[in-house]
C-alpha cells in the first residue's frame, strides 16, 4: 500500500444527503468518522438539483439542492468528519476493509462500523427492453439533468419524456425553460410515478400532456432519435392494438426507476431484498453482515432527500454505537421479521430485534388510494395504526411501534 | 462548428497513385488480412465505410470461438474453422486479445433431441474435434450448474472470445504497420483499368493491383460490378440480450440447443463473454434492410423463453442491454439452412477476390482465411516480401486496469495518476485507459469507438455514470465542443450544441 492503512471508529460510503447525515451523526457522538465520496463536490445527486424543494421537513425551509447539500456537508465538517472526495471506494471487505482509489493513489483504511450511503443509479433502456434501433439521443433523465445543468450541452430539442418519475418531470420543466420542446410524458401506470406537487408545477403549468396507462414501443433511427412509436396499455399490461401513433421528437429521456447501487454490497455478502434492491436492515438499519450498516437511496428509494438524510442520521448514530461494542441489532436469526402485508410494498426495516425498545418503519402502498388506515398486527394484537387521507405509492408512510408490545412476527396492512 | 478532425477531412490518395493491395471492409476477416499484409513489403489501402472497424457483424455476434462439429468434413467452413481456431488463440496471445477456451455444452432437453447430437459428434470427430463426449444429467451439472437436459454434448475444445477486442487489435496493429485505413469512405463498384482495377468511393477513387472485398453483407452486389456471376446474399438479423456481470459469476461455458434443422442459426445459446456478461441469443430473421439493427421486443421475450427452457431459474431481471447482428447468408429464405463460405477471384480479372457469405463461424475462421487468401492466393501470384522483424511494430491489446492485481494496479498508479481516477464504475474504467482509447492510431474519436477501446459506456448503466465524467473531461482539458461528440458517426451527433455560448469565455 501506497501509505500505512488508516483505522476509523465508522466510515461511511457516500456523500449524498444520507451519507453526510449519517457522518455527522456518527462523528456527533464521538466517532472518528471518515466519508468517502467519488465526486469532487460532496452532496451527491443534489449537486445536479438546482431546482428548489429541499429542505421543507429538515428545515423548514425551501432550499435548492445544492443549498441542501451546503446543510450536510457543513454538519459533517463541524463535527469533525473526515471528508475525503474525487475518491471511489472499489472494493469493501466484511471485516471492514476498504480499498479506494483516487488520482495518483491507491489506498486503504479500516473500520469497526461501515455505514452504506452510495445512492442509486437508473434504470436504463436496456432494462426496459425498448423495442427499436439504438440511435444517439436516448438518455436517462438524471444524466440529462447532469448534462443540462453542469456540462452545457443541450441534449436535443424535440424531447420526448418516458416514465413519471419526479426527474423525469423536473427535466420537463428545465427543458421547457431552456427552448426545448418537451412533447409529452408517456407513463405505462394508470398513475403518475412521481408526486403530485411535481405533477402540478412542471407539467400541469406548462401544459405539457401526460398520457397515462400509455408507454413507447418503438425507437425509430439509425443514427439520432428521428420518432417514437407510443401504444396505450390495458390494465394487464399489454399494448392494445391499433392504439399506437407516433411522435416525432430527436431525443427520448428515460424516468423509469432508480436502482440501489449495491454491487459493493453484495460482493461484501450483504444479502438484498428483491422488491427494493437494497439492504434486508434490522432496527438500526444493520445489514446481515454485523458491522456493515446502509441507509438512503442505496436501502431503498426514497422520495425526498430529507428523508434520506433524516434515515442517514439514524444510521450514522447506530453504527457510532456500534463501533463503542452496543449493538441495536441481534443476529438475523435471532431477529422478529416484520412483513409487507395487503397492499403494502415492503417496510424498512425487515427485522427488530428485543435489544431496542422501539422501530420506526418506513414503508410504500402498492397502489394510490383514498382515506386509508395503515395497521401494525403482531401475534393477533394490532400494535400500532395511522390513517391518511390519502396514499400514493410515491409518498413514503412511516409509523412507529413499540417492541416490547411484539408477540411474534410483524406484518403492515392497509385497508 | 466542430473542431475535432475528422476521417473525411483528409483527402483519398488519388492521382496516379496506385496501392499494392486495396482491401474493401474492414470487418474481423478485412482486417486479419490487413495484419497478415502488414508484415510484407507491400502498399495496402483499407476502405471502411463506417467510422471505425468492426462495427458490422463482427462487433455484433456470439464471440465464440467454433470447434469444428456444425461443419460438413469437405466444407471451406470446416477447414477454414478447425485451422482458424488454432492460428486464433496465437494471435489473441500474440495481440493480447481476451479469450477463454471455456467448452461448451450442447443439450438436449428430451430423448428426441438426443440423435441430433451424436450426429454432431461424428460430424467433429470426422473434422478432427477432440474430446468430444456425450454426458448424462449428472456431469452436466458437475460442468454447469443450473442446466437442465436429459444429455449434452461436451465440446471442451469451444470457447470465447471479445470480438471487437479481436478486430480492433487486429486492424490498429495493421496501421501502426503501416497499412492506410480510409474510414467513412464507400466502395461503390470495381472496375479495371491500366495496370490493375480501380474502387469507386463516395469520396474519390482509390486504385489497387489487388483488390480484396471483404465487404460482408455487402460483398455480393458490389462483387457483382465486375463478377456477374457473382452469387447474391441475403440478410438474417440475429438479436441477442445482455445480461449483468451478477449473471456471468454462474456461468461457466456455452451453452446451445440442439441445432434447429433447416435453421438459419444454431438456436438460441447461452454464452459468457470474456468481460464477464452473458449472452442470450440468437434469433434468426431474414430481413430486407441489410443495415438494420432495430430489436424486436417480441423477439426479446422469445429470447428468454428458449433460454429458460435449457436454464430454467435463468434471472430474467438482470437484462441490461440487447444487440442485433447481421448475417450473410448465401441461402435465401426459401432454402434456409447454411451455404458454404465462398473465396472467388473474378474470372476476368483474377487479382480480384471476392469473400462472400462468411457467416458463421467467421469469427474463429478469420485468421485462417487471411493466410489462405495472402499466402495461397496473392503470394502464390507474386511472391511478397517479408519485412524483417525489426520493422514489425506490435501493438498489444491492453489489459483491463480492473482485472489487475491489486499490487500492480498500485504499481501503474505511480506511474501515471490518471490509472488512479476511475471514471467508469461499472467496469472499473480509468482516465488512463480512456485517454489511451481516444490516442488510436486509427484515429477513431466516436462514443462508440471509445467504449469497445476500453468499455466506458459499456457496463450495466450505460454510461449514465461515465458519460459525464466524459464529457467534463474532453470538453474542458481537450478543448472538445459539444458537437464533436459522436454516438456512431457524423450523423449520429450525441448533443444538439451548447445550451449557453456565453457561458465559455
Ligand atoms: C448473429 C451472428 C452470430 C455469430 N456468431 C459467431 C460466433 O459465435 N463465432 C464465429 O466464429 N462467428 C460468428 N458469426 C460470424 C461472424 O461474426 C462473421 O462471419 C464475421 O464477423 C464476418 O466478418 P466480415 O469481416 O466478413 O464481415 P463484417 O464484420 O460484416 O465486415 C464487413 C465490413 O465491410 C464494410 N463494408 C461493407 N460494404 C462496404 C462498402 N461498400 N465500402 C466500404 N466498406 C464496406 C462494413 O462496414 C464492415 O465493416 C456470427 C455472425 C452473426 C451475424
Amino acid at each position: 500500500m501506497t501509505e500505512q492503512i488508516r483505522e476509523f471508529d465508522v466510515a461511511v460510503i457516500g456523500g449524498g444527503p444520507a451519507g453526510l447525515a449519517a457522518a455527522a451523526a456518527a462523528a456527533s457522538q464521538g466517532a472518528q468518522v471518515a466519508l468517502i465520496d467519488r465526486n469532487s463536490q460532496l452532496g451527491g445527486i443534489l449537486n445536479q438539483c438546482i431546482h428548489d424543494g429541499f429542505g421543507l421537513h429538515a428545515f423548514g425551509e425551501v432550499l435548492t439542492g445544492p443549498e441542501f447539500a451546503d446543510r450536510y456537508v457543513r454538519r459533517a465538517t463541524d463535527a469533525g468528519v473526515f471528508l475525503q472526495s474525487n475518491t471511489l471506494v472499489t472494493s469493501l471487505a466484511p471485516s471492514g476493509e476498504i480499498i479506494c482509489s483516487r488520482y495518483g493513489q491507491r489506498k486503504q483504511l479500516r473500520a469497526k462500523a461501515i455505514v452504506l450511503a452510495m445512492g442509486c443509479r437508473e434504470r436504463t433502456r436496456g432494462m426496459i427492453r425498448i423495442p427499436g434501433y439504438r440511435p444517439a439521443g436516448v438518455y436517462t433523465a438524471g444524466t440529462a439533468q447532469w448534462l443540462t445543468n453542469l456540462a452545457n450541452v443541450r441534449i436535443g430539442r424535440r424531447v420526448v419524456i418516458l416514465g413519471s418519475g419526479d426527474i423525469g418531470l423536473i427535466m420537463a420543466r428545465r427543458l421547457t425553460w431552456e427552448g426545448a420542446e418537451v412533447i409529452a410524458v408517456i407513463e405505462k401506470l394508470p398513475y403518475p410515478s412521481g408526486l403530485p406537487r411535481n405533477i402540478n408545477q412542471c407539467l400541469l403549468d406548462y401544459e405539457i400532456p401526460l398520457h397515462l396507462s400509455h408507454s413507447v414501443t418503438c425507437i425509430h433511427g439509425k443514427d439520432r432519435v428521428e420518432r417514437v412509436t407510443v401504444s396505450r396499455f390495458d390494465e394487464t399490461g399489454t399494448p392494445v392494438a391499433g392504439s399506437e401513433f407516433d411522435l416525432v421528437c430527436d431525443t427520448l429521456l428515460l424516468s423509469v426507476g432508480l436502482i440501489p447501487e449495491n454491487e459493493l454490497s453484495r460482493r461484501a455478502g450483504v444479502v438484498l431484498d428483491r422488491t427494493t434492491s437494497g439492504a434486508t436492515v434490522g432496527a438500526s438499519y444493520m445489514t446481515n453482515v454485523p458491522g456493515i450498516f446502509s441507509c438512503g437511496n442505496v436501502l431503498h428509494i426514497h422520495d425526498l432527500a430529507d428523508w434520506a438524510a433524516e434515515e442517514g442520521e439514524r444510521a450514522g448514530a447506530s453504527a457510532a454505537k456500534y463501533a463503542e461494542g452496543i449493538h441495536g441489532d441481534a443476529v438475523v436469526e435471532e431477529s422478529i421479521p416484520i412483513r409487507a402485508g395487503d397492499g403494502i410494498r415492503y417496510v424498512i426495516p425487515q427485522r427488530v430485534s428485543r435489544s431496542t425498545d422501539q422501530v420506526l418503519m418506513s414503508f410504500r402502498v402498492t397502489e394510490p388510494r383514498g382515506k386509508t388506515t395503515i395497521r401494525a398486527i403482531s401475534g393477533k394484537a394490532m400494535i400500532g395504526s395511522t390513517q391518511l387521507n390519502k396514499a400514493h405509492p410515491a409518498t413514503m408512510v412511516q409509523l412507529r411501534i413499540q417492541i416490547e408490545d411484539l408477540a411474534g412476527p410483524v406484518e403492515v396492512t392497509c385497508s | 462548428m466542430p473542431r475535432l478532425e475528422r476521417p473525411t477531412d483528409q483527402p483519398i490518395p488519388g492521382g496516379g497513385s496506385m496501392f499494392d493491395i486495396v482491401l474493401i471492409g474492414a470487418g474481423v476477416v478485412g482486417s486479419a488480412i490487413a495484419r497478415v499484409l502488414s508484415q510484407y513489403r507491400c502498399t495496402v489501402a483499407v476502405i471502411e465505410k463506417e467510422s471505425d472497424v468492426g462495427m458490422a457483424a463482427s462487433s455484433r455476434n456470439s464471440g465464440v470461438i467454433h470447434a469444428g462439429i456444425n461443419y460438413a468434413p469437405d466444407s471451406l467452413r470446416a477447414r477454414f474453422c478447425m485451422q482458424g481456431r488454432k492460428l486464433l488463440l496465437t494471435w489473441c496471445d500474440e495481440l493480447n486479445v481476451p479469450y477463454k477456451v471455456c467448452g461448451k455444452l450442447i443439450v438436449a432437453p428430451s430423448e428426441e433431441e438426443v440423435p441430433g447430437l451424436r450426429r454432431l459428434r461424428s460430424t467433429g470427430e470426422a473434422n478432427g474435434v477432440p474430446g468430444l463426449a456425450i454426458i448424462g444429467p449428472n456431469e452436466i451439472t458437475e460442468l454447469q450448474p443450473g442446466i437442465k437436459a436429459v444429455a449434452a454434448l461436451h465440446v471442451p475444445s469451444s470457447g470465447i472470445v471479445s470480438p471487437y477486442a479481436m478486430t480492433l487489435a487486429m486492424a490498429e496493429e495493421a496501421a501502426v504497420n503501416g497499412v492506410t485505413f480510409l474510414l467513412e469512405c464507400e466502395a461503390t463498384q470495381i472496375r479495371p483499368v491500366d495496370g490493375g482495377y480501380a474502387v469507386d468511393t463516395d469520396r474519390g477513387t482509390v486504385s489497387g493491383r489487388w483488390v480484396i472485398n471483404s465487404a460482408g453483407i455487402h460483398a455480393g452486389h458490389l462483387a457483382q460490378t465486375i463478377d456477374p456471376e457473382a452469387p447474391d446474399l441475403y440478410p438474417c438479423v440475429g438479436e441477442y440480450l445482455i445480461l449483468d456481470k451478477q449473471v456471468g459469476e454462474s456461468l461457466a461455458m456455452s451453452v446451445y440447443p440442439a441445432p434447429p434443422v433447416g435453421g438459419a442459426g444454431l438456436g438460441v445459446h447461452i454464452t459468457p463473454t470474456t468481460e464477464g456478461n452473458v449472452l442470450l441469443g440468437p434469433s434468426d430473421e431474414y430481413v430486407s434492410d441489410p443495415e438494420t439493427t432495430s430489436c424486436a421486443g417480441k423477439t426479446a421475450d422469445q429470447l428468454l423463453e428458449e433460454a429458460m427452457i435449457m436454464w430454467p431459474a435463468l434471472p430474467r431481471h438482470l437484462v441490461i442491454g440487447a444487440y442485433a447482428g447481421i448475417r450473410a447468408k448465401r441461402t435465401s429464405p426459401s432454402v434456409g439452412g447454411f451455404g458454404d463460405f465462398l473465396i472467388r477471384q473474378t474470372p476476368s480479372a483474377d487479382r480480384v477476390v471476392h469473400l462472400i457469405g462468411i457467416e458463421s463461424p467467421g469469427l474463429t475462421a478469420a485468421p485462417a482465411i487471411a493466410d489462405y487468401v495472402v499466402h495461397e492466393i496473392l503470394h502464390a501470384n507474386e511472391p511478397l516480401v517479408q519485412k524483417p522483424l525489426s520493422e514489425v511494430v506490435h501493438r498489444p491489446w491492453s489489459t483491463r486496469f480492473d482485472d489487475l492485481p491489486e499490487e500492480e494496479k498500485e504499481r501503474l498508479v505511480a506511474k501515471d495518476p490518471n490509472y488512479g481516477d476511475i471514471i467508469c464504475r461499472c467496469e472499473g474504467v480509468t482516465k488512463h485507459e480512456l485517454l489511451h482509447a481516444l490516442n488510436n492510431p486509427l484515429g477513431v474519436k466516436t462514443l462508440t469507438g471509445i467504449k469497445y477501446r476500453c468499455r466506458a459506456t459499456m457496463g450495466r448503466c450505460s454510461g449514465g455514470y461515465c458519460l459525464p465524467r466524459m464529457v467534463e473531461i474532453l470538453q474542458e482539458e481537450h478543448g472538445w465542443e459539444p458537437d464533436d461528440f459522436v454516438l456512431r458517426g457524423p450523423s449520429s451527433p450525441a448533443f444538439a450544441g451548447r445550451l449557453i455560448e456565453e457561458r465559455h469565455d
